[in-house]
């Protein structure tokens, strides 16, 4: 299934990218699980516990939803607005 | 006239949008306090001479999480109104990156739902901060 995901702040630097679309083929993946993957692949610098995650412009839980067919997924890293 | 409960991204600066040029039509005749935050860029931070500042935002859900927010804020709170405008982009020290105005028939609160608002925008809202400092350093503020 094809996976749209959009980085910001920190994440958007260590991927070199703020988006891309992924082809995975895992069946029953998890945000946390595809961030996992992700994190190696970057070398990104947050862990799990520092992140939260949207589908399609929404908070979901990492670690319960599983993601869909043109899921457009974004990894939050933590806030500082205001 | 928009809804009197509101959240937005401005890209461009604050005092150039609709909104705060509007601002005191958002003031409803029953309103006996209003409550204006502004949140500013400081020029000290992390014990640095701050140089500039760069905001980023993921708009939708920032849109929509600041607008749950202040919904919370009505639910907690008797007020009237609540706009929050939001600043992206590359702010210089000084420069307005927060303005928030809460009406309410009696000031507590006003000053009450403009305290949870700000408190939870700073935990919740999807908008990031990069400061870049005079000494040419930069840092991700988390």
């Amino acid at each position: 299934m094809k996976i749209y995901i959009t980085y910001y702040a920190s994440l958007r630097e260590q991927a070199g990218k703020s988006a891309e679309s992924i082809e995975v083929d895992q069946a029953e993946l998890t945000p946390s699980i595809l961030y996992c993957k992700l994190k190696q692949k970057y070398s990104f610098t947050l862990t799990e516990n520092h992140i939260r995650a949207a589908v399609n412009d929404q908070f979901i839980d990492l670690t319960s939803y599983l993601l869909q067919e043109n899921d457009r997924v974004a990894f939050i890293p933590p806030v500082a607005g205001g | 006239m928009n809804p009197p409960y509101l959240f937005r991204i401005c890209s461009e600066t604050i005092e150039d949008s609709a909104i705060w040029h509007d601002r005191l039509s958002y003031i409803p005749p029953n309103a006996g306090g209003v409550i204006i935050f502004e949140g500013r860029v400081r020029n000290i931070s992390h014990n640095k001479p701050v140089n500039y500042l760069i905001y980023e935002a993921y708009e939708e859900l920032a849109k929509s999480e600041g607008e749950k927010i202040i919904e919370e804020a009505k639910k907690l709170n008797s007020i009237e109104t609540a706009l929050c405008l939001h600043r992206t982009g590359c702010l210089r020290v000084g420069e307005l990156a927060l303005w928030l105005q809460v009406t309410a028939r009696h000031r507590q609160a006003a000053f009450s739902a403009a305290e949870y608002i700000i408190e939870q925008l700073k935990k919740r809202v999807p908008i990031w901060k990069n400061e870049f400092y005079m000494d040419k350093t930069s840092d991700w503020i988390q």
